[in-house]
């Protein structure tokens, strides 16, 4: 049996059967420190969990801005449904569609969002009566606007930040369809 | 049969996977993600600076959305005259919506480029700013269309 000290330390033969595989064995010169194939493959293992990532770092920061706005967005949809008819055609079918987005990347983070349930502004615009209705849709997009706006700032994922900036999008345009539908100024 | 030999190469490969997917293309600078943002501004400005007062309304807002931009590029080391400022003039219906959806889906692409509260602040503001814009125009020349995430990059 032969063997070649390696710079590391290990020392490679070739295992006595043609064609098998590389084993590693104790140098007998002492000072020499042994890395088995095992120890390789675990700090392999450890360096690919430990490498820097932008998915990693931001499954710490983006998740509970995430949250929040699942949880805004899961209500308003809930209370265009209950104050049905819709001022807007589609607009409760679009908040579902935006919790969806925003459960994705959640889901992409192992969290996951509570129940929807109605928060102030969008239970205003489920209780409303008809002729307050629109002047209630119009502040519950102008929550949403504002929320999603302090959002921006907080997040880190590119993902995440352009999903969300597409939805504040969306509810700005909302917010501007509404208040041209109640006669105001759309830029109010 | 698995041998330790495909255990280790599976594992290289794994690793060298995993740093594939943090190489992903890197952000403009801010400088040109600012710029191509100032850029749609001007060109909505320009396309809507006639027309309905609605219309003009409009190009007031993309004006004063295009100042606050060149100030944003002067800030990171920029400079706004890189943005072209195209001449006002006629412009059908379908290309001045067009323009209000180009600079919403400017910023829109911008957004991962720009660090630091400041400049998200801003970046939210021209979000917010050009997408109510773009309805009322789609809205106006009877172009609307129904999406839930306005803006997104094409």
């Amino acid at each position: 049996m032969t063997g070649d000290p390696t710079p590391e330390g290990l020392v490679a033969r070739r295992d006595p059967a043609p064609g098998r595989r590389l084993v590693a064995r104790r140098d007998p010169a002492p000072g020499r420190r042994l890395v088995a194939r095992r120890e390789i493959l675990l700090a392999a293992a450890g360096a690919a969990l430990a490498r820097p990532s932008a998915a990693v770092a931001a499954a710490d920061q983006d998740p509970e801005v995430l949250l929040r706005l699942v949880t805004r967005e899961d209500a308003a949809a809930l209370a265009y449904r209950e104050a049905a008819p819709e001022p807007l055609p589609g607009v409760a079918a679009e908040e579902a569609d935006h919790g969806k987005a925003l459960r994705t990347h959640l889901d992409a983070v192992g969290r996951r969002a509570p129940a929807p349930a109605l928060d102030a502004p969008a239970r205003r615009l489920a209780e409303a009566p008809q002729d307050e209705r629109l002047e209630a849709a119009i502040a519950l997009e102008a929550s949403l606007v504002e929320d999603y706006a302090a959002a921006v700032p907080a997040l880190t994922e590119p993902g995440v930040l352009q999903t969300v900036a597409t939805i504040l999008a969306s509810h700005a345009q909302h917010h501007a369809r509404l208040r041209t539908l109640a006669g105001l100024d759309p830029f109010g | 049969m698995v041998t330790r030999r495909g255990l280790l190469a599976a594992s290289a490969l794994a690793v060298l996977a995993g740093c594939a997917e943090d190489e992903e293309a890197e952000p403009a600078s801010p400088s040109s993600a600012l710029l191509g943002s100032l850029a749609a501004e001007r060109a909505l400005s320009a396309a809507t600076s006639s027309g309905r007062p609605v219309v003009r309304d409009v190009s007031a807002r993309a004006r004063e959305r295009a100042g606050r931009l060149a100030a944003a590029v002067s800030l990171v080391g920029g400079r706004p005259h890189d943005a072209p400022e195209p001449a006002s003039g006629d412009t059908s219906p379908g290309e001045i919506v067009a323009r209000g959806r180009g600079a919403l889906a400017a910023h829109v692409a911008a957004l991962p480029s720009l660090e630091g509260r400041e400049l998200r602040t801003l970046a939210a503001d021209m979000v917010a700013g050009a997408a109510a814009d773009a309805a009322v125009l789609a809205d106006t020349f009877d172009l609307a269309a129904a999406d839930a995430f306005p803006g997104t990059p094409q």
